[in-house]
């Protein structure tokens, strides 16, 4: 069980559920107030990415570019973060990702705001993966930023030297997900398919119309399979 | 005459004998019934006793039953509304009748003693709800009436006669009463009489509630307490048996310095006496005179000293000696129950209700008549714990731990213990020939059986009690109170995790438990570990520190404990067995996920990364979540159809296989494929878990509570969010049931068929040692126990199976295989030389 609902109910890694797919957590929160939106007036939501190679609890974060949400329905997305990269981040990477370090991605609505979200990966996949990451913000319904999650293809560290020249700039891929409406019972489209069975029954549309035959084969082999090895077996008796 | 009588009596005997029938029966474990159940009432708040020795007690859970004076029983059990502010403020009994009235007068009920079924039912008018105003009830069940007083705090008190017969209200005018604050007590202490005690100023105040004004006020000191003696506790006590009476006896609890016994006599408060470090105070009619009962509390034990109330002269024939243990606590509260032994004498039992919630009886001189732990009524925790191995058992573990030893000895070890193997095997094996038991062993000893069916079940109770019940009979094994620990309380819902530090199966480290709550006075974390199977303290401890999150660790040290890991009120993360705090912070995160319908989230717990999320509007909780395996179930509240549903969620890898031999948890998996529905269940819900099992073959199934006491096992294939509402032939291949909004509560999937749980607040499941039966515990007012076999008993042989017959064919058919093939290789031998 990995469910928490309130603050004092725990959670367990239980040890039963081997074939769990993958670590979750569940939260369930009702009623509760929602943070202040950082949407323009024309829809458009614009988030200010900053990043991280030092380690420890006092990171320094440096900007490394605006993502623009035109639209959250269509997720329809542009970025710039031309001036991301500069040499002395290219060496500070090569460094963190020999020691196992990792890089960090923090995004905000506002510039240096303190509410942000945050997420981090290794930095050896940053750099082996020769700066293609695959970012995902979650939104919820109203357009308050949720979550961020970074990925790159490769994902792995298989220690994979890069040349300098494909570390110029981020190939990035970003993703935006905001919540799903949850699905309410579906009776209608079910009683559309009780009405529809019940006419064609009135119909008498869905007679079965095979032969005899392909209608009860399954009943007809097994007796003519037993009627054959009774009558082999009397032969064998003589 | 005689031929007729024969031919009558011929025909009779014919009849007769078509009469007899041959019947058959079964055994409780052949039909695969397992289960138990024990029936609580919750910890005693007020109780009534008549003569006829019938106990009528109102509890905290708001039941109303009758206990029987013999053993304890429950004759009748009343469930009464369970809000928090329907509690049952009086209860006074008169003849057969005994009369409630719960909250702030919303229901007064009549019921009949002796068949517990409700005579009427009225309520108390001119009664605001939620008005600021504290209030008190009385009922006078002789008079017919309900007294209650309204007491606003700095302004005054208003009194109120209330006749049940006639349905007339009688209003008093609003009292000034500038004394009156938040900290004053107020109780009835008669049918006419309502003391208060100011403990700011230290005055007693007695209201006269027919005439509404207050007769009198005395300070405590001027009634001659020392000030020294006074705390700032201070309490009014009613004294049982003073209703009626002109000039009724009251206490004043002094906090931890004692009682203070106070007499109202004609609009004068008088002091009786003091009774230093006295526990609890009580009296008893015998032969029309009044004796005064007090608890006081020496070596660790008790002594009931009585005392005549006009002389107020000790009665040596009638002290009485307690001997509480010590898992039980301190007293609470004392009942004489008065009776004439059979030589005339007069004795008297004492009803005792404890700090650990539990209800005992006891004679004059100690000996316990029978005790009830309603602490059970309680439980917060569950835990089912393994018994440890057989010594034999034990000994071929013990082998693999025999590190460093030379290998002559390793060598010698090891053919012991597999002789010893082998005589047990062989043992039985004949035993199971003989079909003698092999499937229920039986053992009342504490030893882990052949398929892991006997278990101890450990609970906790908010009390502060730890509970270790034997799985198969639910009769307690030990029982442990700690008095310091309370439970964590946020939002109405009460907390105490306990986590399995270490299971039975690391020889020779013993199984240990651990309980995390608050402690009582300070409100800091307390940390309470002990011996799941014997009961034993292992260690208990305060921490310098709230906690405000906890959870175990799913790494053991070299001594097979998890740690577990606390998060303290400045939000630090800290582990309690110290260890592995470095590699876990870097994993720790922090949530603020804000909405303003039901949202659910499914976060990766290493990344964070939100996997999916999504909403429901118009609704409601309680929430009940279960998580196993790919999936999550939950239900909540639908207000605009008002009708519960519950919703499924499954994550799927997607149709291609991701390269699982280079996993990182660091590195999120490609977004999963996820299938979400809706289902709408016909009841409410208390509780929702789902079996576990000990490989996780056998199929899922869902135990859900409902408000009518029943559990229902739901197969989940009924919440797989894949159900076609088209269904088509492959669909069918899979297994798929075709859609239908409504899930069905079919009669056979009542796992409790006639048992009606009540109140059930949790559901706890544990795996066997058989693949195919799960353990369940429900707990709530009732407990619970059964064994479920999701996809049917597969791994177990029937009880009538032939395990002669089987052998005996085996072996004929060997021996004549062999026999034939003898005879077919001398015929072909014979056939050759022909």
């Amino acid at each position: 069980m990995a469910a928490c609902l309130g603050r004092y109910i725990t959670c367990e890694n239980s040890v039963n559920n081997r074939l769990r797919v993958n670590v979750l957590l569940i939260i369930i929160i009702l009623n509760t107030v929602s943070v202040a939106l950082g949407q323009d007036g024309d829809g458009q939501l614009v988030l200010y990415m900053d990043h991280s190679l030092d380690q420890g609890a006092t990171a320094e974060f440096t900007s490394r570019g605006v993502i623009t949400v035109h639209s959250l329905r269509s997720g329809e997305v542009s970025w710039n973060q031309e001036n991301a990269v500069d040499s002395l981040f290219v060496e500070q990477l090569k460094q963190v990702s020999r020691s196992g370090g990792y890089y960090r991605l923090k995004l905000s609505t506002k510039q240096n705001d303190d509410n942000f979200v945050l997420t981090f990966m290794n930095a050896c996949s940053l750099y082996e993966s020769a700066l293609s990451d695959i970012v995902t913000v979650t939104f919820d319904q109203g357009g308050a930023l949720l979550g961020v999650s970074a990925t790159t293809v490769p994902s792995i560290c298989q220690g994979t030297v890069i040349s300098d020249n494909r570390l110029a700039g981020f190939n990035s891929t970003v993703y935006v997900v905001s919540t799903y409406t949850g699905p309410s019972p579906d009776t209608a489209t079910y009683i559309q398919r009780l009405e529809k069975e019940k006419a064609e029954k009135a119909r008498g549309e869905n007679q079965d119309n095979r032969s005899f035959l392909a209608k009860y084969w399954m009943y007809i082999v097994p007796l003519l399979i037993f009627v054959l090895l009774s009558g082999s077996s009397e032969q064998g008796g003589r | 005459m005689t031929t007729v009588n024969s031919k009558t009596m011929i025909f009779l005997l014919i009849v007769l004998s078509c009469m007899f029938h041959n019947s058959l029966s079964l055994y409780e474990d052949q039909i695969g019934k397992f289960d138990w159940k024990l029936e609580l009432v919750g910890e005693v708040n007020h109780v009534h006793y008549d003569e006829s020795g019938k106990i009528v007690v109102a509890t905290d859970k708001n039941v109303l039953a009758l206990l029987n004076l013999r053993n304890g029983s429950i004759v009748w059990r009343q469930l009464l509304e369970k809000g928090s502010h329907e509690k049952v403020q009086s209860l006074q009994g008169h003849f057969q009748d005994v009369i409630t009235v719960q909250g702030r007068g919303e229901y007064v009920r009549c019921w009949d003693v002796a068949s517990g079924v409700m005579k009427w039912e009225t309520f108390l008018p001119n009664n605001p709800i939620g008005s600021s105003s504290i209030m008190k009830i009385h009922v006078a069940a002789a008079n017919k009436q309900v007294l209650f007083v309204e007491m606003y705090p700095g302004g005054g008190i208003q009194a109120f006669v209330y006749n049940i017969r006639e349905g007339t209200l009688k209003k008093s005018p609003k009292a000034p009463a500038p004394w009156l604050t938040e900290l004053t007590s107020c109780e009835f202490v008669s049918h006419k009489h309502l003391a208060c005690v100011e403990p700011v100023t230290r005055t007693v105040h007695v209201i006269l509630i027919e005439e509404g004004g207050y007769s009198s006020s005395a300070s405590l000191t001027s009634l001659g307490l020392k000030s020294s003696d006074i705390t700032t506790e201070l309490k009014i006590k009613p004294v049982a048996n003073q209703e009626a009476v002109e000039h009724p006896l009251f206490v004043v609890e002094l906090g931890n310095n004692g009682l203070a016994l106070l007499q109202l006599q004609s609009a004068t408060v008088k002091m009786v006496r003091v009774f230093p470090g006295v526990a609890d105070l009580s009296t008893a009619w015998f032969d029309g005179q009044l004796y005064l009962f007090v608890l006081l509390p020496k070596d660790e034990n008790y002594k009931v000293l009585c005392l005549d109330s006009s002389s107020w002269t000790e009665q040596q024939e009638l002290e009485g000696t307690l001997n509480v243990p010590s898992h039980r606590g301190s007293v609470k509260k004392m009942i004489v129950l008065p009776f004439l032994r059979k030589d005339k004498e007069p004795s008297y039992k004492l009803l005792l209700t404890l700090e650990d919630h539990s209800l005992v009886l006891v004679h004059q001189h100690g000996k316990v008549f029978w005790s009830r732990e309603e602490a059970l009524a309680s439980v917060l925790s569950v835990e089912i714990v393994d018994l440890p191995l057989s010594d034999t058992d034990a000994k071929i573990e013990q082998e693999f731990e025999l590190a460093g030893a030379d290998v002559t000895t390793a060598l010698i070890t090891r053919l012991t213990t597999q002789a010893l193997q082998l005589q047990t095997f062989l043992l039985g094996t004949l035993m199971g020939l003989g079909g003698k038991g092999s499937f229920e062993s039986g053992t009342s000893e504490l030893i882990r059986d052949k398929f892991g069916l006997h278990k101890v079940i450990v609970l906790v109770s908010a009390s502060g009690k730890v509970f270790g019940i034997d799985s198969l009979t639910g009769t307690i094994i030990w029982q442990t109170f700690v008095p310091d620990l309370v439970p964590f309380n946020e939002e109405g819902q009460s907390a105490l995790p306990l986590f399995v530090s270490r299971t039975t199966a690391h020889i020779p480290f013993f199984p240990q438990c651990t309980v995390l709550g608050k402690h009582k006075r300070t409100g800091q974390g307390y940390i309470f570990t002990f011996h799941p199977i014997t009961g034993q303290t292992v260690d208990q401890q305060v921490l310098s520190y709230k906690v405000i999150q906890t959870s175990i660790l799913g790494y053991v040290n070299s001594e097979f404990l998890r740690g577990i890991l606390l998060l303290d009120d400045e939000l630090k993360v800290r582990s309690f067995s110290s260890f592995l705090v470095e590699r876990l912070r870097d994993k720790f995160f922090i949530l603020f996920v804000i909405s303003a319908t039901l949202n659910i989230y499914l976060i990766d717990a290493v990344t964070g990364n939100i996997i999916y999320s999504a909403s429901h509007k118009r609704t409601r909780g309680p929430v009940h979540v279960v998580h196993s395996e790919n999936w999550v179930v939950y239900n909540y509240y639908n207000e605009k159809y008002r009708r519960t549903e519950i919703s499924s969620i499954e994550l799927y890898e997607g149709k291609m296989q991701s390269n699982t031999t280079a996993f990182s948890s660091l590195n999120p998996p490609f977004p999963p494929l996820v299938e979400h529905q809706t289902y709408i269940f016909p009841s409410q819900i208390d509780a929702m878990a789902h079996t576990l099992t000990e490989r996780g073959i056998t199929n899922k199934h869902l135990i859900i509570a409902m408000p009518t006491g029943a559990l229902l096992e739901l197969p989940k294939a009924f919440l797989d969010p894949r159900r076609p509402v088209h269904p088509l032939p492959e669909h069918r291949e899979e297994g798929l049931i075709p859609y239908i909004p409504e899930l069905p509560v079919p009669a056979e999937g009542i796992i409790n068929y006639n048992l009606t749980v009540n109140h059930i607040r949790g559901i706890h499941t544990a795996p066997s040692g058989l693949e195919s039966t799960c353990l369940i515990i429900a707990y709530g007012l009732d407990l619970f126990y059964a064994r479920v076999t999701p996809s049917k008993t597969f791994d177990i042989l029937k009880d009538d199976f032939e395990h002669f017959l089987i052998s005996a064919v085996l072996s004929a058919l060997l021996l004549v295989s062999y026999v034939t093939k003898k005879l077919a290789a001398r015929k072909a031998l014979r056939a050759a030389w022909k």
